[in-house]
Formats: C-alpha cells, sequence, structure tokens
C-alpha cells in the first residue's frame, strides 16, 4: 500500500506539488492522471525515494520513504517514463550489479537475470549496451530489476508511452495479473482510454494539487451517457418527442440525446410507432478524457 | 556482486584507465631509461687514482689506480713536469711505483710548476696533479725525506670518492672511501711498521676531534712500496646510512702519534644522487596528467548519471545516496591507489633493473603517497564540482578551468607574488607556500623530501612536514565531505 500525506515539493520559487494526498491500496490499480507539468511525475519521483518532498510523508507498506529508503526500494517497483541508465553499462552485467544492492549474490543473481529476461522477451539482448536498447526494451528491463524483490506495490509512469500495441497489451496485462496478486499499483498515464480499461480508481492532479479522486463508477456517473441513433428521416415532431429524455441534437446526420435519462426500448418503441425506420441505435459514455477536462473545468 | 567491488571494476577495468596507465608507465620507463643513457656516459670513466709523491734518494711517486669497486685495475702510468715525461711504468695490479732522480730542490721546484701522474687503462684515462703553491718550499729541510705529498684521484664522477684533508700543504695521508672499502695512502716516517686506522662517521660540520664513536677498520690488503711501514692500504669499512663527515685516524705505535684526517660525507653516492633524481622524473608525467583521466572518470561516474538521470534509476535501488556517495567515490580512491602502486613500483624496479640500485624504502613511499594524493586531490575536487555543477557540460568546463589553474598557472602566480623571476629563494618559498593550496601539493612535497635527502635541495623553511600532510589530507577530506552533504539533499531533476 502506498500512502501519500500532504505532500509538497517546491523547485525554487515553483511549487511543483502542492499538498497532495491519496493512498493506492493493495490489489488496486490507481490511474494517475493530469496534464503535463501537472506534477505527477515529481510524486512519482518522490514515491520512489529518489527526490525528497519539502513537506509531507510518503509511505510505502508503512515504510517512510525518507528515513526507511532501503525498505521501501525494497517493496517498490518502478518503471520510469523514460527510463535513464548508465549508458555505458550492459544489461546483464548491470542487473547483476544492480542485484547486489537487494543482497542477491552474483550466481543467484545470474539466474535471476536469465529467467526474467526470458519471461519479459529481452532474451538474446543480455549482451548488449543498455544505450542500444529500444524505448519498450529499456522499460522491460525495468520492470526485470523492479522485479527484484518481487515488491508488493509498482508504480508505472506513463508506461504506455512509445510502445507498439503488443507492448501496451503487455502492461495492461501485467497490471491487472499484480492487482489480482494483490499488490498495489499507480499508473500514471495520458493515454487516458488505457485506463479507463483497467483502473479501479482515478487520482486527477492538476497544477500540482490533486482536484479529484474518484472510483470507476463515480468517473461513470460523473457524466451521464448519450444515446446515439441514426433514422431514415429526422423530423421536428421527432425531436420533439425525443425531448423529454434529454438534451437532444443533429450532428452529422444522427441525432445525439445528451444526458439520456431514458431506456434505449422504450426510445425504440417509440420511433417505430412514428413509422420511422431505426437504423442505428448507441449508448456512449463519455470518455476520461472528456471527465478530465470537465474536472479541470470545474476547477476554474 | 557487491556494488562497490562492481563499481571499482567500472572504474580501474575502463578501458581509458589501463590504457593510459600503460602509457604513462612505458612513458616514465622511457624518461628513467634516458637519465640513465646520459649517466651512463658520464660513468664509463672508471679509472681511478690515488697517489703520493716524496723525495728519498730522488723523487718517489706510489700510487694506486682502481675501479669504482675499489678494485686495481692494469694500466700505464707517465709522470710529467712541465708537460715533459720524466718516468713511466706500466701495472697489472693497480699498484705501481716510480722513481727518478730529482732532488729536493729540483723537486721543490718542479712543485711549484706542477707535476702529473696520468693514468690510462682499458677503462679510461685519468690524471692526479701534485702543485703546490703558497708553501714555503725553501723552508724544507733538505733531508731524506723532507717532503711527502699524497693526493687522491679527483676526477671520479658518480662514485664514492672521499678526499682526505688535502688543501695547500703537504700531507703525509689520504684516503679514498669506495664500496665499503677504505683505500689508505700513508707516507709516513719509516719504521713505523704496524700502524692502525679507526674511522668513523660524525655529523658535526668539520671534524677536528675524532668521533666518540669510532671502529677500528679491518686491513684487507696492504702494499708496501715506500719505507717499511708505508704505502697503500685497503681496509674494509662500514659504510654509513647518513649523511655528514667521515674522519680516519691513523695511530702510529712507535711514535705514540695520531693523525686525523676527514672528508664530506653522502650517504648517497654521486651516481644514486642522480638515479634518486631520475624517480620522481619517471612519476611526473602520470602525475601531472593522470588527474586528467579522474576528471574523465567523475564524469562518467558521478557527473554523466546525475546529468543523464540515470542516477535517479540507481537511486531507486534499495540503497541510500551515502551510499552511493561512498561507493563511488572509494571505488576512484582504490583506482587512485593501485594506478600510483602500479606506476610507483614499475618505475622503482626499472631503475633497480637498469642500475642495479634499488631506491630505498621510503623513497617508494613518498613517490606513492605523492601521486596518490596528487591524485586524490583533484579526485576530490572534481566529485564536488560534479556534484556543485549537474550540467555534464559545465562540470567538464570548469574542471578542465581548474586543472590547467592547478598545473600551469599556479607557477605563474608564485612568480609573481615574488615579484619577478629573478629572485629565486622567493620563487622557491612561494612554490611551495602555494602548494598548500593546490590538490596536487603533495606530489612537489614528495620530490622536496626526496631531493633533500639526496641533498640536491636546501631546507626550505615553510615545508613543515605537519602542515604537508594536513593540507594534502584537507584537500582531499573537505572537498569530497561537502560533496556528500550536498548529494544527500540535492534535487536529481
Amino acid at each position: 500500500m502506498i500512502v501519500i500525506e500532504n505532500v509538497t515539493k517546491h523547485f525554487g520559487d515553483f511549487i511543483a506539488v502542492n499538498d497532495v494526498s491519496f493512498t493506492v491500496n493493495n490489489g488496486e490499480i490507481v490511474g494517475f492522471v493530469g496534464l503535463n507539468g501537472a506534477g505527477k511525475t515529481t510524486t512519482i519521483r518522490m514515491i520512489a525515494g529518489v527526490l525528497i518532498q519539502d513537506n509531507g510523508r510518503i509511505k510505502v507498506d508503512d515504510h517512510d520513504t525518507i528515513s526507511e529508503k532501503k525498505e521501501v526500494s525494497k517493496n517498490l517497483g518502478w518503471v520510469p517514463e523514460l527510463p535513464i541508465f548508465e549508458q555505458d553499462a550492459k544489461a546483464w552485467d548491470y542487473f547483476v550489479y544492480l542485484a547486489g544492492f537487494y543482497g542477491i549474490s552474483s550466481n543467484d543473481a545470474k539466474r535471476m537475470a536469465r529467467q526474467l529476461f526470458d519471461e519479459l522477451g529481452l532474451a538474446g539482448f543480455e549482451k548488449r549496451k543498455l544505450a542500444t536498447y529500444s524505448q519498450g526494451m529499456k522499460k522491460r528491463f525495468s520492470l526485470a530489476v523492479s522485479l527484484i524483490s518481487n515488491p508488493g506495490n509498482f508504480i508505472f509512469d506513463e508506461v504506455f508511452n512509445g510502445l507498439d500495441p503488443q507492448g501496451i497489451q503487455f502492461f495492461r496485462d501485467l497490471a491487472s495479473k499484480f492487482r489480482n496478486e494483490g499488490k498495489a499499483i499507480l499508473l500514471s498515464s495520458h493515454i487516458l482510454s488505457e485506463l479507463e480499461s483497467i483502473a479501479d480508481k482515478i487520482v486527477f492532479i492538476h497544477k500540482g494539487r490533486i482536484i479529484k479522486q474518484m472510483s470507476m463508477d463515480e468517473v461513470r456517473r460523473y457524466v451521464s451517457p448519450s444515446l446515439k441513433i441514426k433514422v431514415d428521416r429526422v423530423s421536428v415532431e421527432l425531436i420533439d418527442y425525443l425531448s423529454k429524455y434529454g438534451k437532444v441534437r443533429e450532428e452529422g446526420g444522427y441525432i445525439i440525446i445528451d444526458n439520456f435519462n431514458g431506456n434505449t426500448a422504450d426510445v425504440s418503441k417509440e420511433i417505430s410507432a412514428l413509422n420511422l425506420n431505426l437504423y442505428e441505435m448507441s449508448v456512449s459514455s463519455s470518455s476520461l478524457e472528456e471527465v478530465f477536462f470537465k474536472v479541470i473545468g470545474d476547477q476554474k | 556482486m557487491n556494488p562497490l567491488i562492481y563499481d571499482f571494476r567500472r572504474t580501474f577495468l575502463r578501458f581509458s584507465v589501463l590504457f593510459f596507465l600503460a602509457i604513462f608507465i612505458l612513458a616514465g620507463i622511457g624518461i628513467v631509461y634516458s637519465s640513465y643513457s646520459s649517466i651512463a656516459k658520464n660513468i664509463t670513466q672508471k679509472t681511478n687514482m690515488i697517489a703520493g709523491i716524496w723525495e728519498e734518494n730522488g723523487t718517489n711517486i706510489i700510487g694506486y689506480i682502481f675501479n669504482n669497486q675499489g678494485d686495481g685495475v692494469s694500466g700505464k702510468v707517465e709522470v710529467l713536469v712541465n708537460g715533459s715525461l720524466i718516468g713511466s711504468t706500466s701495472t697489472q695490479t693497480g699498484y705501481f711505483r716510480l722513481k727518478f732522480p730529482l732532488n729536493g730542490s729540483e723537486l721543490s721546484k718542479d712543485l711549484e710548476k706542477g707535476i702529473k701522474v696520468v693514468a690510462s687503462t682499458s677503462l679510461g684515462y685519468v690524471e692526479v696533479p701534485f702543485q703546490v703553491q703558497y708553501i714555503q718550499i725553501g723552508a724544507v729541510q733538505p733531508s731524506n725525506q723532507f717532503i711527502s705529498i699524497v693526493h687522491e684521484n679527483i676526477s671520479v664522477n658518480y662514485f664514492n670518492s672521499y678526499l682526505g684533508y688535502f688543501g695547500y700543504a703537504p700531507n703525509n695521508e689520504a684516503f679514498s672511501l669506495v664500496d665499503g672499502k677504505l683505500i689508505f695512502l700513508y707516507l709516513g716516517n719509516s719504521g713505523e711498521v704496524n700502524y692502525s686506522v679507526y674511522y668513523g662517521y660524525s655529523n658535526l660540520s668539520e671534524v677536528s676531534v675524532f668521533p666518540v664513536s669510532q671502529t677500528s677498520a679491518t686491513i684487507s690488503k696492504t702494499l708496501m712500496f715506500a719505507g717499511t711501514g708505508e704505502g697503500i692500504s685497503i681496509f674494509h669499512v662500514k659504510m654509513s646510512k647518513t649523511n655528514g663527515f667521515f674522519t680516519v685516524k691513523l695511530v702510529l705505535p712507535k711514535s705514540n702519534e695520531t693523525s686525523i684526517i676527514s672528508s664530506r660525507y653522502s650517504a648517497l653516492i654521486p651516481l644514486e644522487v642522480d638515479v634518486m633524481s631520475s624517480f620522481p622524473s619517471g612519476v611526473s608525467l602520470f602525475a601531472t596528467l593522470f588527474p586528467i583521466i579522474f576528471l574523465y572518470l567523475v564524469y562518467s561516474m558521478i557527473s554523466k548519471p546525475l546529468g543523464s538521470g540515470a542516477m535517479e534509476f540507481l537511486l531507486a535501488r534499495p540503497i541510500t545516496r551515502d551510499s552511493i556517495y561512498i561507493n563511488r567515490f572509494i571505488a576512484g580512491t582504490l583506482t587512485a591507489i593501485l594506478s600510483s602502486g602500479i606506476l610507483t613500483l614499475s618505475i622503482g624496479l626499472t631503475i633497480s633493473l637498469l642500475y642495479g640500485i634499488s631506491p630505498p624504502f621510503n623513497f617508494y613511499g613518498l613517490i606513492f603517497l605523492g601521486i596518490t594524493g596528487d591524485i586524490m586531490g583533484f579526485f576530490s575536487l572534481y566529485t564536488l564540482l560534479a556534484i556543485l555543477i549537474k550540467k555534464t557540460s559545465g562540470y567538464l568546463g570548469l574542471s578542465i578551468v581548474f586543472y590547467l589553474i592547478f598545473t600551469i598557472f599556479w607557477g605563474t602566480l608564485a612568480l609573481l607574488l615574488s615579484g619577478g623571476m629573478f629572485n629565486l629563494s622567493a620563487i622557491e618559498r612561494n612554490e611551495y607556500l602555494l602548494d598548500y593550496f593546490n590538490p596536487g601539493g603533495s606530489l612537489s612535497f614528495s620530490e622536496y623530501y626526496i631531493l633533500r635527502a639526496i641533498g640536491e635541495v636546501n631546507s626550505i623553511s615553510v615545508v613543515n612536514p605537519a602542515f604537508v600532510v594536513v593540507s594534502s589530507l584537507l584537500w582531499i577530506i573537505v572537498p569530497s565531505i561537502i560533496g556528500l552533504i550536498r548529494f544527500r539533499r540535492m534535487n536529481l531533476i
């Protein structure tokens, strides 16, 4: 479990993170959403213990990130958005070196490396310098290193960024797997559709502040769905008739009922009663992106 | 794997470190060899001579031609008076005796003009001039043995030959001290058969009294040439390890007389002085240029990971900032120690192999500490700069500026502080004063102590061993501690 309490971080006069608090529970995937420069990565770096907050406290499995840094690092895996390694190091050697920080002997580390490199699709690239790795390979290598101690908590920072569909699927499945194993996952992404499908909770950060925390159910409820229908003939009579279900507008040959508050079966029946042919009907929920911008808009 | 071992391996077993270490070792060997070649030319002259002259039924000359080990060498001996040959002989054993018909007054006149004994051997050519000035030759009694003068060869270079007191007065005895052998020449009264020789070392500036601690010299070989007890003898003596005066006491039992002669003594023979001087020269290139390798190492191990963000990934492991910093500092320190050690040993062994003379252990120690302190001082400074200036280009630029200031412009600063280049003692003094404020100052001080030990420089008041140690340590400790404190709290992005 990751607990962030009233954390603030300044860079000179600039307040990058301002009194941020939220929790990532075990068995939970929390989406961390914000515009560029909102403070996501700064918050993540502080959770990872590589940046020291000015105020507040961060705990990972009840260990303080400052006073118990080593314990925190053992219990936390971190895959950064752009993993940067010491460029002249070879993947295999660097893995064994980093495993040394976990107190793992050279032989055990080599055995572990062989297994993880196989599992994560890095087999055959062990002897290559990390500088030659693609972005996806670097993320997989970061993951391999993070798995050394099999931590109970993970941070994926913009992990889908720069990956091909296969890579995105890999990390999405992995996050789900970790959740099922009871791990706490903090997942920041600007590809919000990816979060929609796997996150249990969304934390919105804007200009260094947490502006909203919502469960996915709350997100879905936050903006009502729209009903989109296509009929053979649009008439004023039809539009008037449908107005009782919501705000009706015509767009590109479709009739869209925003804030739809009826049910689709009733609408279908009524269209038939008007002797109109119904070609297409679908309900669309608001996307997370729309929710996000609505939340930001609410803050203004 | 222990991360410290990995960091050390990545530091020391780096191609650039090993390559340049090899280059500097080869360059150092080259410098030593160059000195050796230069010295070798001078040490080809290995003929040495000690000789005495007296009048007894004509003019008598005895002498001994010997090599650098005090062993006699064969050759031809000629006596020239005013450039004219008046007698010659040859010797197989090195000992020679010549007699020619000059009476006392003629000898006196010739001594005023100059009598020269010239020896030619396969090892070279040497001459001993007898010339008496400011002496009342005429006052000398025209007796059988009215004058005797002894003299040793003074043309010996790179060779431990010590002159007995000669001055401008005739003397009855002289000595050369060579490689544990005292070659003693005595022209005394006939009848003094079993004279004894004692010797001792003293640190007194001028010895008129025999040192309290005296040792009886063990006679090795005596060759009688003159009267019954007179001639040239070789005694075994123990060479001292410290500089001072070597004094010989001659005891004549029959007349109950003693005679004391002494000479300045250097624990190192001149050859060794040159050899030991080549030790600091051999490591100088390494000491001057290896800090640049450490500039690059700090760039690679600290500045670049900080600037690129790689340090963050490392810090996300179960390790504290202190541990990362200390690990890398220790890795650099071990690299400095190992590189300096390998270089010191290489140069020292090269000297031993080329010259057959091993530098003393304390010279090894001084050189090793000097260059290690020099490299560590720069390493510590670079580390601090890398922490203070996260931008790698800024680190590189400023480090190079500091390197140039401390290695090139520091000497100019000493000149400026001394008001020009003519006040040599002030320049020397200011150079050493400024070395306290130079991360590479320890090397300068180690060279100073080596040159002091071999008598090549005089004592300089501002060089204080305690200050030297403290300043060298402070250059290593202070920047590294400030760097650590700064690294603990710095933002890595």
